[in-house]
């Protein structure tokens, strides 16, 4: 505009370049706002300067200023649109919103606010709008900094509420560990004795009653034993030692475990698998995972019916993947997203809701997946896959 | 020279305030057959008529509610179902250069005069029919 500079550039490039500093060390954003509203008064020579901020409502608020009264720039509201010029001119006692020059400050590529001054006519000047920009570029960085650091605060006071609900929650398993077991040991000594008539003679129906108990002890202590396992297997204590296994072996083991329950179900039990498939597990471990998901198949999958227990490779062949397939009424997509999760219980079969989860636990700690394939109107077919041994 | 018959042009207009000139646009607008004008009232609204209606052009101050303008141009820059849309971003700041880097295909300061509001959104008109 063909004024001559008031001030040489040297200084001014070293104001900024101080302010910058300024803004990029760790000041909280209510000092980096008065920084910045410093700066512009004394590089642009501006009679008044104010900064504002929008909140979530939309509502504009001063949040530093120069020249401006600290009553007035509290007292000052406004919805955040273009005919925020107008209002600040009865702020800033100025006749034109043309007096202002103001420039936005941007975060996240959405404008959060303005710095705006007021500059009589004499002081316009291209120069003058360059530094009004480099001011509000250095609040934007700031902002944003204080945005993030906002969000990250969050984070972590987030983590530490789930660290806490963690540690409770294995708390209250200690609780079961260790305090449990002291009274069922007394229950289950006290039914000894009782059985063996070493209380007096026993009548028929109080002996019925007596293996009525025995029954919920046992149930009773399933619970419990399942609870620690749980328990173990979230903190880590769980090993396993994976080697070659024919798998074969493990699954008639595991149907031999399930014999009697199947029988009393009137359920037939089928295998198909190679006799030379060999996979990769703790057989021990496996073995648990295949009875509990066959007990499982035979508990849902309705008297008279067949379970199939099927072993093949896959393709590519470096795992291979068991499957347990029942006549039962299936299973939905709800349900197949959640009962893996712990204390997820369908039907009222009984059971604590953790066999399917600490099966999922284990499964995964031998490097395999266990899941329920896709569900079909009826039948359900769970299946564990597994690294392959290599071939002998 | 060979010219089609031009397809309407559609301008979507977020402003918060409706001067003069924005008013002479709009007779503008409607004098002319193969122009259509809408207004929005806030950035979401504008954003989801964008989505919908396709406009040629928008025209959207910076300060505007809900979504801010330069917000708004980013998105609309953005997305690529929407990339024959022209924008053109209004205020009373200096901001010609933030809103290039939104994206924005012009700039124009407020207040406006004369007629550059219209002069300006020929030319954002005019240069789509030529790419057409």
């Amino acid at each position: 505009m063909g004024e001559r500079e008031p001030v040489g550039e040297g200084p001014t490039l070293h104001r900024l370049t101080a302010t910058s500093r300024a803004l990029s060390d760790k000041s909280t954003v209510a000092e980096m706002l008065r920084i910045t509203v410093e700066t512009a008064e004394s590089l642009l020579g501006a009679d008044k300067v104010v900064l504002l901020l929008q909140d979530d409502e939309g509502r504009v608020g001063i949040r530093a200023a120069r020249g401006v009264s600290i009553e007035a720039a509290s007292r000052f509201d406004a919805s955040f649109d273009e005919s925020l010029f107008s209002r600040l001119g009865t702020l800033l006692g100025a006749d034109l919103p043309t007096s202002f020059v103001g420039m936005p400050l941007l975060a996240r590529g959405e404008v959060r606010g303005l710095l705006v001054v007021l500059l009589d006519k004499a002081k316009r000047s291209e120069r003058n709008e360059w530094v009004l920009s480099a001011l509000a570029d250095q609040a934007s960085a700031a902002l944003e900094h204080g945005l993030q650091e906002a969000t990250n605060e969050d984070l972590a006071s987030r983590l530490a509420e789930l660290h806490t609900k963690g540690r409770r929650q294995e708390q209250a398993l200690q609780v079961v560990r260790h305090d449990l077991g002291t009274p069922i040991g007394a229950i289950r000594g006290y039914l000894n004795l009782l059985e063996r008539d070493v209380y007096g003679p026993l009548t028929p129906r109080q002996r019925t009653a007596l293996q009525r108990i025995d029954i919920a002890v046992l149930h009773l202590e399933a619970l419990v034993e399942e609870a620690l396992e749980m328990s173990r297997l979230y903190s880590g204590e769980v090993t396993v030692a994976c080697q070659p296994v024919v798998v074969r072996r493990v699954i008639e083991e595991a149907l031999g475990m399930i014999e009697l329950p199947a029988r009393e179900a009137r359920v037939r039990l089928r295998a198909d698998v190679p006799a030379d498939l060999s996979i990769l597990c703790d057989a021990g471990r496996l073995r648990q995972v295949l009875v509990h998901l066959l007990d499982n198949a035979i508990k849902h999958g309705g008297t008279g019916g067949e379970v199939l227990v099927l072993g093949a490779r896959d393709d590519p062949p470096e795992t291979a993947t068991l499957r347990i397939c029942d006549e039962g009424p299936g299973i939905s997509p709800e349900m197949a997203h959640e009962m893996f999760e712990p204390y997820k219980k369908f039907g009222d079969r009984g059971g604590s809701g953790l066999g399917l989860a600490i099966a999922r636990a284990v499964t995964e700690l031998m490097g395999g997946q266990i899941g329920v394939e896709a569900s079909v109107p009826k039948g359900a077919t769970f299946y564990v896959r597994l690294p392959c041994a290599q071939q002998p | 020279m060979v010219s089609e018959v031009p397809s309407i042009a559609t301008a979507l207009v977020l402003v918060s305030e409706r001067d003069e000139p924005v008013r002479k646009l709009e007779r503008y607008f409607l004098a002319d057959a193969s122009l259509a004008v809408e207004f929005a009232s806030d950035g979401n609204e504008a954003l989801e008529l964008a989505r919908s209606k396709r406009p040629t052009l928008i025209i959207t101050d910076i300060l505007v509610p809900g979504v801010d303008g330069l917000a708004l141009c980013r998105s609309i820059k953005r997305n690529p179902e929407l990339s024959q849309t022209s924008v053109l971003v209004l205020s009373h700041m200096p901001a010609e250069l933030r809103a290039r880097e939104a994206g924005a295909d012009a700039f124009l300061r407020r207040p406006l005069t004369g007629d550059s509001l219209i002069e300006t959104v020929q030319g954002l008109l005019g240069l789509r029919a030529i790419a057409e």
